[in-house]
C-alpha cells in the first residue's frame, strides 16, 4: 500500500516535469507570435517605401532610415505629429486624473451610505456599461452643442468638453471597480481616522490607478 | 459607532456625501443619460443630420431597418463575429493564464508579453494587422507554396471575420488573462495540492477544481468580451472599414461591416442621422439581453467555497 502511494507520487513527478516543459514551450511560441506584429512594425519603419513594396518581410538594407522616417513623420506639417502627442498626453493625464478621483469619491458614498437611493444609483451606473457609445454619439454633438452655446463654455473641440465626457463614458466601469475595492476597507479603519481628527473621509486610501489607460480618441 | 455618527456629526457628512456625488452624477446625466434620451426621440422622427428640420414620422424608421439587406447582414456578421471572438478570447486567455501562473521560468515577462497589444488603440492595430493580412502572409504562402496562404484574408468574404477575429484575440485575450490570473490566484494552493494527493491528474485538478471556482471571473470576462465584440469599431474601421462586398438577399452589401460600423456610416457617410439612431436603438436592446441573459447564466453556475 505504501509502495503504490509512493508510485502514484514518482509518476506524477515524472508527468509534472513533461507538463512544465509543454508550458515553457508553449509560453515562448505564443510569446514570439504576440510580439512578432511589433518586430515587424519595427523593422519596416527603418525601411523605405521600394524595400517594403519589393518584399513585405525582410531586414532593412540600412538602419540610417530608421532615423530619417522619424524625423519626417515628426517634421511633417500634414501630421503635425508633436501637437497631436501633446493633446493625446494632456488629455489622458487630465482625464485619468478627473475619472479616478470621482469615481473613488462616488464609490465610497455608494458603498458607505446603505439607502436604497445609494443602491438605485449604483445599479443604474453599471446598467449605464451596456449602453453603446454608437447610441448616445449624435445626440451628444448636437446636445453639446446646444449646451456649450447656453453655457458660453466650448464643450466642442476642446480639451476640456472631452474630459468631460471622457468621464461621463469611463465613470462607470470605474465606480464599479472602486466599488469592490472600498467594500473590502474596514469600516474600523475610517472611524479610527475620525478619532484622530482626520477631516476628510479616507477614501482616498482606496484610489488606486485604475487597470487600462483611456485611449485618447477625438470625439470631434 | 454608528455609522452615520462620525465625521464631525450628520450635518456636515451628509454635505460631503453629496459634494462626492456631484461630479459623476452630472456627468453621467449630462454625458449619457440626456443624449441617450435624445436619441430614442430621433429615432422617431426623419432628421438627416444636417437641416434642423425634422417631422415625427413614428415607427417607419424602425420597419425600414427590418428590410434592408446591409443592416441585416451587418446584424448577422456581427452575431458570427461575437461568437467566435468570445470563444476565441477566453480560451487563449483562459490557456495563457494558466501558462503563466504555473511555475515557468520568466512568468512575468511572459504576463506582460501578453498584455501589451491591449495597450495600443485599436486604429493602430488594425493598420498593423492590415498590413500583414494584405502583404506579409501573402508573401508567406507564396514563398511556401501554400495556396491558401497566398491570397488575402481580408479580401475574401468567407475570411474576413477570421482575420477580425484572429486581430482581437491578439488584442484582447492579455487583458482577460489579467482576470483570470488574478482569479486563479485567489484560489487557496492547499485545495489543489490536497487534490493532487488524492491521485487527481493535472486536466482533472484544472476541470474539477480550478474552473469551477473561477465561475466569478468567467462571468465578468464572458460578459466583457460579449459586449465588446457587439461593440467592436475601430479595429473594423481600421482592418478592413467594412470589407470586400458580398451578396445577400440579392443586394450587395458589404461583407465584414458590424453593427457599430454599418449604424456609423448610416448616419454619417448616407446623412440618414434618424435611421442611424433606430439602429442604435435596436442594437442596445439586443446588447441588454444578450448581456442579461449571459449574466443570469453565468450567475446560476457560480459556487461558494
Amino acid at each position: 500500500m505504501h509502495q503504490n502511494a509512493l508510485d502514484i507520487v514518482g509518476q506524477d513527478k515524472a508527468r509534472q516535469k513533461r507538463l512544465s516543459i509543454l508550458a515553457e514551450i508553449g509560453c515562448i511560441l505564443l510569446f514570439i507570435l504576440f510580439m512578432m506584429p511589433f518586430f515587424i512594425v519595427l523593422l519596416n519603419s527603418a525601411r523605405t517605401n521600394a524595400e517594403i513594396i519589393n518584399s513585405a518581410v525582410g531586414m532593412p538594407e540600412n538602419w540610417a532610415n530608421f532615423k530619417e522616417n522619424v524625423v519626417a513623420v515628426w517634421n511633417n506639417p500634414t501630421f503635425n505629429f508633436l501637437k497631436a502627442l501633446k493633446d493625446s498626453v494632456i488629455i489622458t493625464i487630465l482625464s485619468l486624473a478627473v475619472i479616478s478621483v470621482c469615481s473613488a469619491m462616488t464609490a465610497w458614498v455608494l458603498v458607505r451610505n446603505k439607502t436604497k437611493w445609494s443602491t438605485a444609483l449604483f445599479m443604474m451606473f453599471v446598467a449605464a456599461m451596456v449602453i453603446p457609445f454608437q447610441v448616445v454619439m449624435f445626440p451628444l454633438i448636437t446636445w453639446f452643442k446646444n449646451l456649450g452655446d447656453f453655457l458660453h463654455i466650448p464643450l466642442l473641440r476642446s480639451h476640456g468638453g472631452l474630459v468631460f465626457a471622457y468621464l461621463g463614458f469611463g465613470e462607470s466601469m470605474t465606480i464599479f471597480i472602486f466599488h469592490g475595492f472600498v467594500k473590502n476597507i474596514p469600516l474600523e479603519i475610517e472611524e479610527a481616522a475620525d478619532i484622530d481628527g482626520c477631516s476628510l473621509p479616507a477614501a482616498a486610501a482606496g484610489v488606486r490607478h485604475r487597470a487600462g489607460a483611456q485611449r485618447p480618441v477625438d470625439l470631434e | 459607532m454608528d455609522n452615520q455618527k462620525f465625521f464631525s456629526g450628520r450635518r456636515e457628512r451628509k454635505i460631503t456625501e453629496f459634494l462626492f456625488l456631484v461630479p459623476t452624477v452630472l456627468a453621467f446625466f449630462l454625458v449619457i443619460i440626456i443624449p441617450f434620451i435624445i436619441g430614442i426621440y430621433y429615432s422617431f422622427t426623419d432628421w438627416d443630420g444636417v437641416n434642423a428640420a425634422r417631422n415625427v414620422v413614428g415607427l417607419a424608421n424602425y420597419k425600414a431597418i427590418f428590410t434592408e439587406p446591409g443592416f441585416l447582414h451587418a446584424f448577422l456578421t456581427t452575431v458570427l463575429f461575437t461568437l467566435f471572438n468570445v470563444i476565441a478570447v477566453n480560451v487563449v486567455a483562459f490557456l495563457m493564464a494558466l501558462l503563466v501562473t504555473s511555475q515557468v521560468k520568466g512568468r512575468n515577462l511572459y504576463r506582460a508579453g501578453f498584455f501589451v497589444p491591449n495597450l495600443i488603440g485599436g486604429i493602430v492595430l488594425g493598420s498593423i494587422w492590415q498590413f500583414i493580412f494584405s502583404s506579409i502572409l501573402p508573401a508567406m504562402g507564396k514563398a511556401l507554396g501554400w495556396g491558401w496562404l497566398s491570397t488575402s484574408m481580408i479580401t475574401n468574404a468567407r475570411t474576413v471575420v477570421g482575420a477580425m477575429v484572429t486581430v482581437n484575440t491578439w488584442q484582447y485575450a492579455g487583458y482577460i488573462m489579467m482576470i483570470y490570473v488574478a482569479s486563479i490566484q485567489g484560489i487557496s494552493q492547499q485545495v489543489m495540492e490536497a487534490a493532487s494527493v488524492d491521485g487527481a491528474t493535472y486536466w482533472i485538478r484544472v476541470r474539477k477544481i480550478l474552473i469551477p471556482l473561477m465561475a466569478n471571473a468567467f462571468t465578468i470576462s464572458l460578459f466583457l468580451t460579449l459586449t465588446n465584440s457587439f461593440k467592436m469599431y475601430d479595429v473594423n474601421l481600421a482592418l478592413t472599414n467594412g470589407g470586400p462586398v458580398t451578396m445577400f438577399m440579392k443586394t450587395p452589401v458589404q461583407a465584414s461591416e458590424l453593427l457599430a460600423l454599418n449604424i456609423y456610416n448610416t448616419a454619417f457617410k448616407y446623412s440618414k442621422m434618424a435611421l442611424g439612431q433606430a439602429k442604435a436603438v435596436i442594437f442596445f436592446i439586443v446588447l441588454v439581453v444578450v448581456s442579461l441573459v449571459q449574466v443570469s447564466i453565468n450567475k446560476s453556475k457560480e459556487v461558494e467555497m
